[in-house]
């Protein structure tokens, strides 16, 4: 991907002026000094302006390097199993979750061997379960 | 000071130190972990806690972490933290010259000289600058952070815009939420969680070890190699002939860290310079220099006592860490700021203590565990990692309870791993979400001031504070543009 410097203040161009607008929709009473939009108002203007930029550095430059080496779907996936995790962490409650995220996380790094995957994913949500809980008198669901 | 300082200790205080100094040992030792991080899990896991008690934790793995960091630079050339970025300069040479324990006992000796500087600093400073800071106006308090997020993003990183880009969006997250002059919700959309704000501990928790996690496996990190030690212990007089060059170094530390925004690895960076241009050794620098190490090690403790002072005497962070424990001090009740050593003075004393005890430590520590440790560097990666991982979560949630917390810290993780990718720095969102509040409330405050008040420009000119802070924020914005034609970027 070519000029990524100038795309990213694209975006930020376009988030800005999002927020801009919804920073102007804030405004309620005519005091200006006091009021809650004053400050996210100059806030995304600021950001505007460096989207400025950025988008005009970023065209200046060359085509950029790439760097494409290194585990782009591992990343991926373990992102998605942590959004799975939020979502099940309420209905099966914290160990078992847990127990199931660190399998898959740690299958997904490498870890092929069924033994240690099966050691670590439990002991680990078990030991924490113990000591956050009856140690330190954390809560966890 | 001596007499309260002494009365805040007793044999748990000391034990917790101990607890959390192993734990910063740990962590500040391993490259994929962070010692704000740890201290970000630390602060909501003892919210319950008597707060003496978490900080005497939080002191121990401060301290003794920002040492440790020196541990794997020194042996494999990774610095565990930040701070200790420097101190690969040489500590990575010497090592491979086979001087690697001689490197480590340097660290160690130094490491406690310039925390046990950096606190003296604090120790004699603090009050006299809280006194400042009494008279200090909003206006004054709006431009002193704008002035930390400002150097923040010029020092950090060779890109200011992305560095500002990055601090103005750690700003504006932070106006999310229900407004606390108003009462109005902000940016919420209706959703109930947002109302509540962005809490900081996750998104620190998020910024500094989900995404690390996810950015060594984006990166692919190969597993690391321990390093063989060597023999050569060197001799006390090689390693305490520097010791004038590490109390400059421990000043400039200390100064440097109570600028707020800069911190460890500036300070060390800066000491690393100074000890350059003003030491002849004899291994010049780069290739093994024990001047290196002296420097950078002695400068980036000092910055821990350096940044404790804005921290107490202003509520204002001089570094990440120091803003975790900022909200530690919120969370526990406490309200730091020049209110602090008339309400809670003890709470001075207590941090003090923790701070010393925790500065012997790394001398406990680093001369008999630090050894061994290059054999607990090789935990392979795809055993740490998702571990590391069910810690960020439990810690998002201890202080709160609320999944929605969570939450952000997997978001934020995720914004980690795409400006680390992309060259945004992290340290300027840190300040803004930490600093936006404050900004945000005092300017309205000095806006609403000036509307009422006659004599608009009197109020902006003719106080001695204020004018000295606008024109260290004009000072620090406009060093980038020259800076950035040498750089040609």
């Amino acid at each position: 991907m070519k000029k990524r410097n100038a795309m990213e203040g694209l975006l930020l161009f376009v988030f800005s002026s999002f927020f801009i607008r919804e920073s102007l929709k804030l405004h309620k009473t005519g005091d200006w000094a006091l009021s809650p939009a004053l400050f996210p108002l100059i806030i995304t203007i600021g950001l505007l302006l460096l989207s400025i930029a950025l988008i005009h550095k970023g065209i200046r430059e060359e085509a950029n390097y790439s760097d494409e080496k290194g585990d782009f779907k591992g990343v991926l996936l373990i992102i998605i199993i942590s959004f799975i995790y939020i979502y099940l962490l309420t209905k099966l409650g914290f160990t078992l979750t847990s127990i199931v995220y660190i399998f898959f996380f740690m299958w997904n790094i490498g870890e092929r061997r069924w033994w240690v995957l099966g050691a670590i994913s439990t002991i680990t949500p078990l030991a924490i379960y113990f000591i956050f809980v009856n140690l330190l008198d954390v809560y966890l669901p | 000071m001596f007499k309260e300082i002494f009365s805040v200790v007793d044999i748990n205080f000391i034990l917790l130190v101990f607890l959390g100094s192993v734990g910063g040992l740990f962590v500040g030792a391993m490259p994929g972990l962070s010692v704000t991080m740890a201290t970000a899990l630390l602060v909501s896991v003892t919210f319950t806690w008597d707060v003496n008690k978490a900080i005497a934790l939080i002191m121990g793995v401060y301290t003794v972490g920002v040492y440790s960091g020196a541990i794997t630079a020194i042996l494999i050339n990774i610095p565990g933290a930040p701070s200790s970025v420097a101190t690969t300069l040489d500590g990575y040479p010497m090592a491979r010259k086979g001087k690697a324990l001689l490197a480590l006992k340097t660290a160690a000796y130094y490491s406690f000289l310039g925390t046990v500087i950096g606190l003296v600093i604090l120790a004699i400073s603090a009050r006299p600058i809280t006194k400042l800071a009494l008279a200090f106006t909003a206006m004054d308090y709006f431009l002193l952070a704008l002035f930390g997020l400002t150097t923040v993003g010029s020092l950090t990183s060779k890109n200011f815009s992305k560095g500002m880009v990055s601090a103005l969006l750690g700003v504006f997250i932070s106006t999310i939420g229900m407004d606390p002059i108003t009462g109005l919700g902000r940016f919420t959309y209706g959703n109930i969680n947002l109302q509540r704000g962005i809490s900081i501990i996750p998104a620190l928790i998020g910024l500094f070890g989900f995404s690390e996690i996810l950015y060594q496996i984006r990166m692919g990190s190969e597993e690391r190699v321990a390093i063989n030690i060597g023999e050569d212990k060197g001799s006390a007089k090689e390693i305490f002939s520097h010791w004038f060059l590490g109390i400059r170094s421990s000043i400039i530390g200390a100064f440097i860290g109570a600028l707020p925004g800069t911190g460890g690895p500036i300070a060390a960076l800066l000491a690393y310079e100074h000890g350059k241009k003003t030491t002849r050794p004899k291994i010049p620098f780069g290739q093994g220099a024990i001047e290196g190490i002296v420097a950078s090690e002695s400068a980036n403790n000092a910055c821990i006592g350096g940044a404790l002072i804005p921290m107490l005497s202003l509520a204002i962070p001089g570094d990440a860490v120091t803003a975790v424990i900022l909200s530690a001090f919120y969370i526990h009740g406490l309200r730091p700021g020049p209110l602090l050593f008339t309400e809670t003075p003890e709470m001075f004393a207590v941090i003090l203590a923790g701070g010393f005890i925790g500065s012997i430590m790394i001398l406990v520590l680093g001369l008999t565990v630090a050894p061994l440790l290059s054999k607990l560097v090789r935990i392979k990666n795809r055993h740490l990692f998702p571990i590391v991982a069910i810690l960020c979560i439990v810690g998002s949630y201890a202080a709160s309870n609320n999944s929605f917390d969570i939450l952000i810290m997997f978001i934020f993780g995720i914004l980690g791993l795409l400006m680390r990718k992309r060259d945004y720095p992290v340290a300027p969102m840190v300040l803004g979400l930490v600093l936006g509040g404050l900004m945000d409330a005092n300017f309205r405050r000095a806006m609403s001031l000036l509307k009422a008040s006659d004599n608009v420009l009197g109020e902006i000119f003719l106080k001695p504070i204020t004018l000295v802070l606008i024109v260290l924020v004009i000072i620090s914005l406009f060093s980038n543009f020259s800076y950035k034609k040498k750089r040609n970027i």
